[in-house]
């Protein structure tokens, strides 16, 4: 999900993290720390950390190299939620699970800036490739 | 948006999501070139938070190049 997510739907745009929703239990907190090994800051990360808490979820950030954002909720919307809207893309080799535009939209909030624009340009794409389809690219 | 002129192959529409992953790696380099670097770490907290650390490195980025 994020900017990631939306440029492989289409919307060519910057971005700086990485963001990933995922479910909040101590076995994918071992999972992602082990898959973000590679990042020294990865080390402080506790399993523990992604048990679900009752006052409410609370993300997680590695800044490092990278910047990954690990999201227990986005806009409302959870890991369980969103699973009919996952597409896989396979990138160099590499299969990708990405929200598809539909999920997207679901995770995106009506009052960020970046939010607004992002729904409004992968509205416009899918408006797109509803009068368009298989026409695969621009 | 269409860019027109000598780069009019240009658009922020790609919907090859190979081709888009690789210009997307040339606009993140570029981004990344003129923002301060993060504070490294791992923080926890509200994505809003995160926002607003986001903004704060945004801040400083334009105060640095109003300054130059």
């Amino acid at each position: 999900m994020g900017g990631q997510a939306v440029r492989l739907n289409g919307f060519l745009r910057a971005t700086e993290d990485v963001g990933v929703l995922l479910r909040p239990t101590r076995e994918n907190g071992r999972k992602v720390k082990k898959a973000l090994d590679f990042l020294p800051s990865s080390h402080e990360l506790e399993p523990d950390w992604f048990e679900p808490k009752s006052g409410g979820p609370e993300n997680i950030r590695v800044a490092d190299d990278l910047i990954v954002d690990l999201l227990f909720v986005a806009n409302g919307e959870t890991f369980e939620s969103v699973q009919p809207f996952v597409r896989e893309i396979v990138v160099e080799d590499v299969p990708v699970r990405v929200l598809n535009i539909d999920g997207l939209l679901r995770t995106k909030t009506d009052y960020r800036e970046k939010d607004i624009l992002d729904k409004r340009v992968l509205t416009r794409i899918k408006q797109r490739l509803e009068h368009e389809p298989g026409e695969p690219s621009e | 948006m269409k860019i027109i002129g000598p780069n009019s192959d240009h658009s922020d529409i790609e919907l090859d999501p190979v081709k888009a992953y690789r210009r997307g790696r040339v606009l993140d380099a570029m981004l990344r070139s003129a923002l301060p670097p993060p504070k490294r770490g791992v923080y926890r907290g509200t994505f809003e938070a995160f926002e607003r650390m986001d903004e704060a490195r945004m801040v400083d980025a334009a105060r640095r190049l109003e300054n130059a």
